[in-house]
């Protein structure tokens, strides 16, 4: 099988994305719903790539 | 709160069975198809992972350290999220080889049995504190909702309960073949239950209890304790340690294997809840914060996890706890059910079936379902007493991670299935056992040393999660490198690697049929199991039973030893196949199945992007150009089976690619094999027309060979031979055709010659013998005188003939185009053949339109006719009727001549029309006749018809039809 360059790289964005915004996530007076709005975000993209996906590989 | 316990008894009774009815209405088909294969409903059943960690710990572990508590829902997601990279390609090994865990992929990798075994009883030792995890919530919460129930007895009914519903759905039917679609609706349904009662719980503490989102922001920011315990969640140490412990879980945990494996029917059901199983998680831990601070608004007085089911009571909704308390019962018991599954199918391949197998007179299918209900009672069980055992309070949070970090020991063993093919059963083996020691005295000797109650902040449980995986990886790397790989190993390590395609080896099977398998795995199975087995692999490989090619009995094999691992384990299968369906030499390994490599190529293509499929496209361009070459091409493996076979030589053999490839080339049926064999085995390459009878026709072909060079180990001579079978039949028919043409042409001149040079003496003699006749009075003399005459009459229109066909290129610029009456020459040629007295009688009738006419020369269609009606009558039997036709049309004229004679054997069909091929006796034919009629006809642009015979019956009869245009004259109006 042949792994996806994409998503090697997407894997290295999203983790130091997550070491960038970890602060802006937690910081004081915010929402406390915050993070479930970034992972939403992240699984909203997830499912756009499988469509993406679907359209050539499933 | 004090509900009755007996409301609580109906409660989770009656809703487990309601999961008994929604499985039994599935497994009978009663929902429909579309819903039950639907990926959101396999998505749900994955939410089985969402158990009481998500339902009741995550409650606690929030209290501890805030944001903390996300952790786990985020490594779960994540490695859904990424499935291409570790998911995906263990789905297609386990579906392609049936193995039903993560022991059976282990032993199947590493190929040890020991390897399973030991990943089995760590498994168990993992499994069983969450089985009593579960129990306990359970117990705990009715405990809540109903002081006076003795905690024990709730337990024992529970578990009671759960273990019948365990036994009735998951050994309904065998495992690793069927997909369980009762069992993962009920599971979907248990997912939705609960997520459903904890959003309502939630939603409920922000509505109800805070009086809407704004108040509760607003409690929030009186309360900056909380706040500060949300900011200071261990980002860099705890929650990427607990996150990695979830990560793993999705591979490592039997029952997340078991689900996202076993019951998985689709590539696109696996992507779609790629991202729809992250958003499931996402919506069951949004409640959690919540339900925290509306549970230490409301005071409530029990432990934090327990939040959920008192916030209705605090509330004054009493409804809401029961329906939190059904949210956690689902919860408990949807774990319970599938990981006993799991854990029984490990337990009975690794532990028993090692030990003990069924000999062939059981029941092999009742003997495995009978012990695979015994183990699960056992797991259940094993569970209630790690549950009622310990004397001191240990924290479900403890208990959680105590799981987790004993299956965080698989993940090198797991990762190096795909990516290091150096890892072997060795250094795997000492890895884990490293990893379980340290495992073992961090998070399993506290329970019976420690003196306190436990929980996550009494024990570096961070460290020793990650001490263990680091001293797991370590050993694993230093001993594979430094220990020696079996052949077997190396194989398989191909196999599953994700880099290598080169799967297929070369060998020849002792068994030669797929009767001989099912007599072969007769012994060890039992006639009618092997029976069942041998129809099941054929079926699934797509093979006849009838099929005898070698490369169909090693795809056979190989779906055999794939279905008896789903039954039995893949230790006890390869056990099993090797020894009773052994290969008849020792196999190559380094030698690949080009047909197998190809074929898995094919259905792999999809999957190529980039240089691969650059490559891909490049090899297909080169095959398709050897397919279609109008050649035969045949291409053989060193040990003479046949890997190619292209479209032109299935149109010269009139044998199908798909019944030849695979086949051995001794295999094939005659003359090709005898052809084959014997040009293969000879010394030279190319070998000119060789002959042969095919199809009750000589056949004549030129073959050419050359052998294909080894492109990769030096140490072999060659990878085969390519042979080239070129059909020169046509060819050399037309070769022979033009030579007999050139020879008739010869012939021909040298006849005119000499008809020529004879012409001159015969007149001579004629003119002597008509002197004779008249100068003569001796009567005698002038009969002889006479018949000298005629003959020398006779011999002159021998000669005339001859010089006609000779002169006939010459004449034909000279002949005259005028227009014909058909009828006319019909008639002149009837008086021209009546006159010839010695001539056999025959009865000519003419029929047909008087008017008819046609372009072209009178003398000559008369004498067509002459020709076509004599031949009619030589045929013929005295008085038989000869009938001469002719029909005007659109088209033109017809002239049809038809007897009743011997009619026209069809060996000599195709030569009556040859300059000097006769039938008749010597000197009753010039064999030009017929010639001549052929000749005309084509100069008059007509064509001609041969029937014969015309009465099928008797065999008996010709009719010759000559079409000719209609003349100019008419065709212009």
């Amino acid at each position: 099988m042949y792994i996806p360059r994409s998503i090697l790289i997407l894997i290295v964005v999203l983790y130091l994305l997550f070491l960038l915004s970890i602060d802006w996530i937690t910081q004081a007076g915010v929402a406390w719903y915050r993070p479930h709005l970034a992972a939403l975000a992240a699984i909203a993209v997830a499912a756009l790539t499988v469509r993406e996906r679907d359209s050539d590989e499933l | 709160m004090n509900f009755d316990l007996a409301t609580l008894a109906a409660l989770g009774s009656g809703y487990l069975l309601l999961l008994f009815g929604i499985a039994w209405a599935t497994d009978r088909h009663w929902i429909p198809e579309r819903i039950v294969l639907h990926p959101l409903v396999y998505t749900l059943s994955l939410g089985v992972f969402a158990s009481v960690w998500a339902y009741y710990t995550s409650v606690g572990i929030a209290m501890r350290h805030g944001y903390g508590y996300l952790a786990g829902y985020i490594g779960i997601s994540l490695a859904f999220m990424f499935s291409p990279l570790l998911l995906r390609p263990i789905r297609q090994l386990t579906r392609t080889y049936q193995l039903s865990s993560l022991a059976d992929l282990i032993a199947f990798r590493y190929r040890s049995r020991l390897a399973g075994t030991l990943v089995t009883l760590l498994t168990l030792a993992a499994v069983v504190p969450i089985i009593a995890l579960q129990i306990r919530a359970v117990s705990d919460t009715a405990g809540i909702l109903s002081p006076e129930a003795p905690g024990g007895g709730v337990a024992v009914v529970f578990c009671v309960i759960i273990t019948v519903f365990s036994i009735l759905f998951g050994t309904s039917q065998r495992a690793g073949r069927n997909r369980h679609n009762g069992l993962v609706m009920a599971i979907a349904f248990e997912s939705l239950v609960k997520l459903v009662a904890f959003l309502a719980v939630g939603a409920f503490a922000v509505g109800a209890g805070f009086g809407g989102p704004d108040a509760m922001q607003d409690w929030l920011q009186g309360r900056p304790d909380l706040l500060e315990d949300l900011r200071a969640t261990d980002f860099a140490g705890s929650f990427h340690v607990l996150a990695l412990l979830f990560f793993a879980a999705a591979v490592a945990m039997p029952h997340m294997f078991y689900a996202t494996f076993n019951e998985n029917r689709s590539l696109k059901a696996l992507a779609f809840a790629s991202w729809c199983l992250p958003l499931y998680f996402l919506l069951i831990s949004l409640p959690v914060l919540p339900i925290l601070w509306a549970g230490l608004l409301a005071g409530a007085e029990v432990p934090v996890v327990y939040f959920p089911v008192v916030i209705g009571d605090a509330w004054d909704a009493p409804w809401l706890s029961l329906l939190a308390y059904l949210g956690g019962l689902s919860a408990a018991s949807g774990l319970i059910i599938v990981i006993t599954l799991a854990l029984s199918n490990m337990c009975l391949n690794h532990l028993i079936l090692p030990l003990q197998q069924p000999s062939a007179r059981d029941d092999i299918y009742r003997w495995l379902l009978g012990r695979r209900r015994l183990l699960i009672t056992l797991v259940i069980w094993a569970g209630f007493l790690f549950h009622i055992l310990p004397e001191k309070e240990i924290g479900l949070d403890f208990i959680t991670v105590l799981g987790f970090s004993a299956c965080l020991q698989f993940l090198p063993g797991a990762l190096a299935i795909l990516y290091w093919r150096r890892g072997n059963a060795r250094g795997f083996m000492a890895g884990l056992a490293g990893g379980a020691a340290i495992w073992f005295c961090f998070f399993l000797l506290p329970l019976f040393l420690e003196a306190g109650p436990l929980s996550l902040d009494s024990v570096a449980w961070r460290e020793a999660a990650a001490l263990s995986l680091i001293a797991n990886a370590i050993l694993f790397a230093v001993v594979s490198l430094n220990s020696k790989t079996s052949n077997a190993e190396r194989h398989a390590a191909e196999i599953c690697s994700l880099d290598t395609l080169k799967h297929g080896a070369r060998g020849g099977l002792v068994a030669k049929s797929p009767e001989e398998f099912i007599e072969s795995l007769g012994k060890p199975l039992g006639e009618k199991v092997a029976g069942r087995e041998v129809q099941q692999a054929l079926q699934d490989a797509g093979i006849d039973m009838n099929d005898r090619r070698p490369f169909a009995l090693r795809l056979l094999r190989a779906r055999l030893e794939a279905n008896l691992s789903g039954l039995m384990g893949p230790s006890v299968a390869q056990d099993l196949i090797d020894r009773y369906l052994p290969y008849g030499v020792a196999q190559d390994q380094r030698r690949s199945d080009v047909t197998l490599i190809e074929s898995r190529i094919e259905a792999y293509r999809s999957n190529l992007s980039g240089l691969a499929a650059e490559l891909d496209s490049l090899r297909r361009y080169h095959r398709q150009m050897l397919l279609e070459l109008p050649l035969g091409v045949c291409s053989v493996s060193v040990d003479r089976e046949i890997v190619m076979w292209n479209q032109a030589l299935e149109e010269l053999t009139g044998i199908q690619e798909s019944e030849v490839v695979g086949l051995r080339i001794e295999d094939l049926d005659q003359p090709w094999r005898e052809l084959l064999m014997n040009f293969i085995a000879g010394e030279t390459d190319h070998a000119h027309k060789g002959r042969f009878e095919f199809g009750g026709r000589r056949r004549t072909v030129n073959l050419h060979k050359a052998l294909i060079e080894k492109s990769m180990e030096a140490d072999s001579p060659h990878e085969g031979m390519i042979v080239l079978i070129e059909d020169i039949t046509e060819t050399e028919d037309l070769e022979t055709g033009l030579a007999h043409s050139a020879r008739l042409a010869s012939i021909g001149q040298l006849a005119a010659g000499i008809a020529h040079e004879i012409g001159n003496p015969i007149t001579g003699i004629a003119c002597l013998a008509q002197t004779i006749r008249d100068e003569y009075q001796d009567e005698e003399l002038r009969n002889l005188a006479n018949q000298i005459v005629e003959q020398t009459d006779r011999t002159s229109h021998i000669l005339q003939s001859l010089l006609n066909f000779a002169h006939f290129g010459e004449r034909q610029a000279a002949a005259q185009q005028e227009t014909v009456n058909v009828f006319a020459c019909m008639e002149e040629a009837a008086t021209l053949i009546s006159l010839d007295r010695k001539a056999r009688k025959v009865e000519l009738v003419l029929d047909g339109e008087r008017e008819a006419e046609i372009d072209g020369d009178s003398q000559r269609l008369l004498q067509v006719l002459v020709n076509l009606i004599g031949n009619a009558r030589d045929a013929s039997q005295p008085g038989a009727p000869v009938r001469v036709t002719c029909r005007a049309g659109d088209k033109g004229v017809e002239i049809t001549v038809e007897d009743e004679g011997t009619g026209i054997s069809p060996a000599i069909r195709d030569r009556i029309f040859e300059p000097f091929f006769t039938t008749k006796e010597s000197g009753a034919g010039t064999g030009l006749g017929l010639s001549l009629v052929y000749g005309t006809v084509e100069d008059f642009k007509g064509d001609i018809d041969i029937i014969s015979p015309v009465d099928r019956v008797q065999g008996c009869g010709t009719r010759v039809i000559l079409h000719f245009p209609p003349p100019k004259a008419t065709a212009r109006i």
